[in-house]
């Protein structure tokens, strides 16, 4: 449609074909680099970029390629002997020194350039240490006294398929040659090396602002033993993003960031694999024994947890806890205080059960009942609640409390099918329990968190971020 | 609208949000009796087709996935093709209708019906499907090759 008319090319440049651009492979990117920047357009006769690159604002990386070294060659089990630059060059026709001018040209001459993406990269890539010629002890990857105003929304950097590669320096050396601020840092299945990250010091003059980073499926490795010192590079960081949290010391990259005492913002996967447990029966048990201590911790607002004003748990569903526990005892919980507190009352009881079949079949009704236990605190006798109480969902919500402002975000829900045996008819089951509760529900449902705390704001979004539940502030 | 009247019951004019929202907002205990909304910026046999559509729809219960992608993924449904088999100038005024009365369902189908026009020709056969001048100097035309070449890669 470009090729049509002037017009047609404006718009489809300006908003689609050079606006967020996917190179697959680095011969596509050698192809655009080559046509639309100066620095290899000599092929074109090119002495200035092209209009097209002022249009761009987010790039995409895959793969990029690597610097050589005689000592590269990976040796599998002694018999092959692959050099992945060789390949690298062959297949895509690009060498590290041509993608490096490449990359850097980006950066200088894409003034709208606002999310970089780089996928794949190789455990062997990284940025060269020194950057722009430049041997000064300053930055080694910045000129010196060279002063820029530039920000960067988002830096995404993932490692290839099946590796695990430490984070270093080298990674985001050559943003950081001309950026100043980056908005958002997000790292997936890197290794967190707090020696390594500890060990770079910005030299003075120079100033890197990173405002939030994200960790994805990051391992830390907390081999110093002095966890109070902070990264110079984090520094500035107010926001922490822990998502896919695998094991319990992953969480300690809290304590690695909390060290630079600017930290405000926590957020915390809920369905990361470290906070559940699977039982006999293949079920995926929320560990409340281990964790109810550590949020206790982080929400304390005390030591290294001054600072932390905010705290937002994604994919939260133990909203679902307490229908767990009445699916699992074979008896809804309000029936338990019926009995405690009246007896006689067996006729009520099965009308009770009756409703929770027909509520089975039409599971976009809400079942208020189930959220009753809160008010009354009897059922502790129950076998399966008779665990001290900082082990429970209510100790865990009244944990939460301190906390200035807590923010759950409900987690998607796959849809529930139910097939008909006899007929074959079927009915796909849509979420609506949680997010059709009213705001009286959700006071009965949080009464551990609300009242623990008055001064918490706390506020339940659903699947799309829209707020379905809010409580201000000293708000009753 | 041309002044014309087009009686529906509610279930089908509530495939429009728009209108849906305007029934609401205006009715919150619900329709006690007839109800006239004007739609000033959709022509009468526009209207006409619109509404003809929502018939049809009336009981289809659409995904309210907001995922663009999965919306984009998804095939058109063969009695909107169908129905969508109308000249250019009416199909272009269903989509901008569509767009207005806020019919998603339709401005999609709508919009995909275009893009099949596209896929898959060549900018001389695209500006012949849709009437389109050539202003490109053939100089422009060779530079235009050669800056897109990447793009043939991906």
């Amino acid at each position: 449609m470009a090729k049509t008319c002037r017009t047609f090319k404006t718009i489809i440049y300006k908003h689609v074909l050079y606006a967020r651009m996917v190179f697959p492979t680095m011969h596509s990117f050698q192809k655009y680099t080559e046509y639309h920047l100066p620095h290899l357009g000599l092929k074109f006769q090119l002495t200035a970029p092209s209009d097209c690159v002022n249009y761009l604002q987010s790039v995409v990386l895959v793969n990029p390629p690597v610097r050589p070294r005689k000592d590269m060659g990976t040796n599998i089990a002694g018999s092959y002997i692959i050099d992945d630059n060789d390949c690298d060059i062959k297949r895509s026709g690009l060498s590290y020194e041509d993608f490096l001018r490449s990359f850097n040209a980006i950066l200088k001459e894409a003034y709208g350039l606002k999310s970089i993406t780089i996928n794949e990269i190789s455990p062997h890539f990284a940025f060269p240490d020194t950057w722009d010629d430049d041997k000064g002890g300053l930055s080694k990857f910045r000129k010196r006294g060279q002063k820029m105003k530039k920000t960067l929304n988002k830096l995404q950097l993932s490692t290839q398929s099946g590796w695990t590669v430490p984070f270093r320096l080298g990674h985001i050396s050559g943003i950081l040659a001309e950026y100043d601020t980056i908005n958002e840092l997000i790292l997936r299945n890197f290794i967190v090396d707090d020696i390594k990250l500890t060990s770079f010091t910005i030299p003075s003059g120079q100033q890197i602002t990173i405002n939030k980073v994200t960790f994805m499926s990051c391992t830390f490795s907390n081999s110093s033993k002095n966890r109070r010192k902070a990264s110079e590079l984090f520094s500035s960081v107010t926001s922490v993003q822990l998502s896919s949290i695998l094991s319990a010391n992953d969480l300690s990259m809290i304590d690695f960031m909390k060290a630079n005492h600017t930290l405000l913002n926590l957020i915390i996967d809920f369905d990361s694999p470290v906070f559940y447990s699977v039982n006999e029966m293949g079920e995926r048990l929320f560990d409340f024994i281990r964790f109810n201590s550590f949020f206790k911790l982080v929400c304390s607002g005390q030591g290294g947890y001054k600072s932390v004003k905010e705290l937002i748990l994604t994919n939260f569903d133990l909203f679902k806890h307490y229908i767990h526990v009445h699916k699992k005892n074979g008896r809804s919980l309000a029936t338990i205080t019926e009995e405690e507190e009246e007896e006689g009352k067996e006729e009520e009881e099965e009308d009770h059960e009756q409703q929770d079949n027909n509520r089975e079949q039409s599971p976009s009704d809400v079942d208020r009942r189930l959220w009753y236990p809160h008010i009354n605190a009897n059922y502790t006798e129950s076998p399966i609640l008779s665990r001290p109480r900082d082990d429970t969902f209510d100790a865990l919500l009244s944990n939460l409390a301190p906390v200035p402002s807590l923010t759950f975000i409900l987690k998607v829900r796959p849809e529930l099918v139910h097939t008909c045996a006899r007929c074959g008819f079927t009915k796909t089951e849509v979420d609506t329990q949680i997010t059709s509760l009213n705001n009286n529900d959700w006071w009965i449902l949080l009464s551990p968190l609300l009242h623990a705390n008055e001064s918490c704001h706390v506020k339940i979004m659903n699947t799309n971020f829209q707020v379905i539940f809010e409580r201000f502030p000293n708000s009753t | 609208m041309n002044g014309e009247r087009f009686p529906v019951e509610p279930k089908v004019a509530e495939k429009s949000v728009l209108i849906k929202n305007m029934i609401r907002d205006l009715n919150p205990d619900g329709l006690q009796e007839d109800f006239e909304i004007p739609t000033p910026n959709v022509r009468a046999n526009v209207m006409n087709k619109v509404l003809e559509w929502c018939t049809h729809h009336k009981d289809t219960a659409f995904s309210e996935d907001d995922d663009d992608d999965a919306r984009r993924a998804s095939p058109v449904d063969e009695w909107d093709k169908n129905f969508l088999k109308v000249d250019q100038e009416m199909l272009y005024e269903i989509i901008t209708a569509a767009n207005y009365l806020n019919i998603r369902p339709l401005l999609d189908s709508g919009c995909k019906v275009v893009a099949e026009m596209i896929r898959n020709k060549s900018p001389v056969e695209l500006r012949r499907v849709f009437n389109i001048v050539n202003d490109f100097t053939p100089e422009e035309e060779l530079a235009l090759k050669k800056e897109n070449e990447w793009a043939e890669d991906r």
